[in-house]
């Protein structure tokens, strides 16, 4: 019978059910015009459909908004994350450390203090930003001179709130009413009274294992609209707050990533001594601080369906390499990828050891003090005869040049225009493929698929792959490298297979010399300065394996590389247009070093 | 010989039957005459999940009454009958400003599909309402 059918979720079926159910119901001609969309009955069937409809709709949605994977309000998958015991990263700020030294003429403090909240500003694509401290430094003047060393300075606003506990109020919570809050630079003091300068700092919690009634903890809650709440112990798990605690919050609000890669910074802060006293004087920043990095966004309601129940299963310890890569990804929230193996797998192996690749995002590798940040943290986790290591990803480039080829007569669109939207498709495919990652793939049909879906005047494109790396030699000193593409290389083309940025030799020191094979072997050469034409200058200095796609170079003393950084670029060109990365190489299609033609047809 | 089928509704006014209680019917050529002002008064848009159903009538009643915005209403009024309304054949339909009543008198012609006798005529007047 058409009335049983239980199963439509659709407006227009829902209706046409009732319209079966009166048909078969109405032979004795109760109502018949239930066909005419103009008709009374007809007018009540779209009511009683829509009734019908949005009842589904509303069960439908409340079912899906139950379950973690299919969930999509951010507060809801926020707290069913809650229930695996899982907190969402908050925005992260940006960090770096500095060294500055503050001179004093005439007298000076014993010691001096940069307050909390005071800050260095930079200028980065064109905007300012802050950066402070959020605790207290203290360092002793000595001659005249504060010498303050590894300062932590992170992105943000400093930002102060406070609650005066009201225990009459069974409904007082601690809200945190600001957005963009970096809860790893919350703190919080707890006065006895609004009056009192003496305080107890309060530390956050992740769960209650060796909480006492008296651990001063809080635990951090991400609540609607992306705010923050913090709670306080009830008395068994957690000191509770007594009435009239006076509780001062404090933290920084920051853009996120917006600034990562500053590293040029002006003093604007206030340095104390310890009586209180503000003074002005000198300060000079000694030598070039570490680039900003660590800056990151919120975390993705995605991110949260997908890292939720891996920390989960990680269990607040890491022994498997899933346990790793889940944690890192806790511990440092800017990672791109994580790339896990044991040290057994080294050759030579190194047993006890776990190496961790970590690809961080806008850079190449982790900055030496993120990556002691990390193993730092990581220590609480591991097990005690496991040491893990991070290791830099050795990063595989595919470089891309596309003749695009379009039909003018069937757009108003100029070259630049569809230009612009090819690179757009293609860096939304990147963000959605399996391609930039540790053991990525590139899939060539889709990628020269997406450049042709990128508009509809395009008619075909002829697209080429090569592929980069970039190494950074040990400078003036003979070496043996080994650049490994993974992939095999092209033997058949007509030009060299393999080829350089130009970089200088000791045994050429007053030429930019260039790497090239010919038949197998690795040669220097040299462009004429008047022909133009290239002068082997070393014909041996390696060899190309390419069906491993592999190079090596023997005892080359480079004493400059092509830029400033010393970094050299070797590019080839691969026999098939499929690109794999095994292991700790990440594969990363750069688009900025792509070239893209549109020309009409 | 074959049988004319019937044409039944509940009336739009919801009255009930005096005697039986039950909701009033209104058959046949009423039912159809009742269906072809229901389609008229209903502004596009307004039914669920059907948006062209309907007329612009209500906004070009709020225009200034001249035979032109007539004629628009007169399309207006011919285009939905003939879409929406299979049972009839539409024969004129007729839209005349009335400048002293600030409205426009209507008349619709048409016929019953199915049925030998002579065109049905049904007349109106359309004002702008709030």
């Amino acid at each position: 019978m058409p009335y049983a059918q239980l199963n439509n979720l659709d407006f227009q079926q829902i209706k046409q059910t009732l319209k079966d159910y009166l048909k078969a119901n109405s032979a004795n001609g109760d109502l018949l015009d239930y066909d005419y969309e103009g008709s009374v009955i007809n007018n009540l069937l779209d009511l009683l459909a829509y009734n019908t409809y949005y009842t589904a709709f509303n069960t439908n949605m409340v079912a899906n908004e139950i379950f973690l994977e299919s969930a999509t309000l951010r507060d809801n998958v926020v707290s069913l994350a809650k229930q695996l015991g899982y907190r969402p990263r908050s925005i992260t700020s940006p960090s770096t450390t500095i060294d500055f030294n503050v001179v004093f003429e005439g007298t000076a403090p014993s010691s001096a203090i940069l307050r909390a909240g005071s800050a260095f500003t930079t200028i980065f694509d064109d905007s300012a930003y802050q950066y402070s401290v959020i605790d207290d430094v203290r360092t002793s003047v000595t001659n005249g001179v504060a010498e303050f060393r590894n300062v932590l300075i992170k992105e943000g606003t400093y930002v102060t709130t406070s609650f005066t506990v009201n225990e009459s109020s069974t409904s007082q919570r601690f809200i945190l009413r600001n957005q963009g809050i970096d809860t790893s630079t919350i703190r919080v003091r707890v006065y006895s009274s609004q009056n009192n300068t003496s305080y107890t700092l309060y530390q956050t919690a992740d769960n209650i294992l060796n909480l006492s009634a008296t651990s001063l903890v809080y635990f951090i809650s991400e609540i609607e609209d992306k705010q923050y709440e913090l709670i306080f112990g009830d008395g068994v798990f957690g000191r509770k707050l007594e009435n009239n605690e006076f509780v001062e919050i404090t933290y920084l609000t920051t853009t996120g990533p917006a600034s990562n890669g500053a590293n040029s910074f002006v003093f604007n802060g206030i340095l104390e001594d310890e009586s209180g006293n503000i003074f002005t004087t000198e300060v000079s920043i000694v030598g070039v601080p570490e680039n900003t990095s660590g800056g990151e966004e919120i975390e993705s309601i995605n991110k949260i369906k997908k890292n939720a129940p891996k920390v989960y299963s990680a269990q607040e310890r890491a022994v498997t390499k899933e346990d790793y890569a889940a944690l890192i990804r806790k511990i440092y929230p800017a990672t791109s990828d994580v790339y896990v193996y044991g040290g057994e797998d080294e050759m030579p192996p190194e047993y006890g050891t776990v190496k961790i690749v970590v690809k961080p995002r806008n850079a190449e590798s982790l900055t030496p003090s993120t990556k002691r940040q990390i193993l730092e943290n990581l220590k609480k986790y591991s097990v005690a005869s496991v040491r893990p290591f991070i290791v830099d990803p050795s990063i595989l480039y595919i470089e891309l040049t596309s003749n695009i080829f379009y039909n003018s007569s069937s757009t108003t669109k100029t070259s630049e225009v569809i230009r612009s939207l090819v690179i757009e498709v293609l860096e939304n495919y990147l963000a959605v493929s399996e391609t930039e990652k540790f053991n990525g793939k590139f899939r060539y049909s889709k990628v020269v698929g997406s450049i042709d879906n990128a508009d509809a005047s395009i008619t075909s494109n002829l697209t080429q792959v090569r592929l980069r790396k970039d190494f950074y030699p040990i400078v003036n000193t003979p070496s043996y490298y080994e650049i490994c593409f993974q992939n095999r290389l092209d033997v058949e083309c007509d030009t060299s297979t393999v080829y350089s940025t130009g970089f200088v030799t000791r045994e050429y020191p007053n030429d930019t010399v260039y790497l090239e094979d010919r038949d197998g072997v690795m040669v220097i050469y040299k462009l004429d300065s008047q022909t133009k034409q290239k002068v082997v200058l070393n014909p041996d200095v390696g060899y190309v394996d390419y069906s491993k796609g592999e190079i090596k170079l023997f005892n080359l003393t480079i004493i400059k590389g092509s830029y400033s950084t010393n970094k050299i670029e070797i590019r080839v060109i691969p026999r098939e247009n499929d690109i794999l990365a095994k292991r700790e190489c990440y594969l990363d299609v750069d688009i900025s070093k792509s070239t893209f033609t549109v020309r009409p047809e | 010989m074959p049988q004319f089928k019937q044409f039944k509704d509940l009336s739009i006014t919801f009255d009930k039957h005096p005697q039986t209680g039950d909701l009033l019917v209104v058959k046949n050529e009423n039912a159809i005459k009742m269906s072809i002002q229901n389609l008229i008064v209903t502004m596009k848009g307004e039914r669920f999940f059907n948006s062209s159903f309907g007329t612009s009538v209500s906004a070009l009643l709020f225009e200034n009454m001249d035979f032109g915005i007539a004629g628009q209403l007169q399309n207006e009024i011919s285009l939905a009958i003939a879409k929406y309304e299979p049972r009839v054949n539409l024969t004129n339909v007729t839209v005349l400003p009335n400048y002293d009543n600030n409205g426009y008198d209507v008349e619709v012609e048409f016929e019953i599909k199915g049925i030998d006798i002579i065109p049905t005529n049904m007349e109106f007047f359309l004002e702008r309402t709030r």
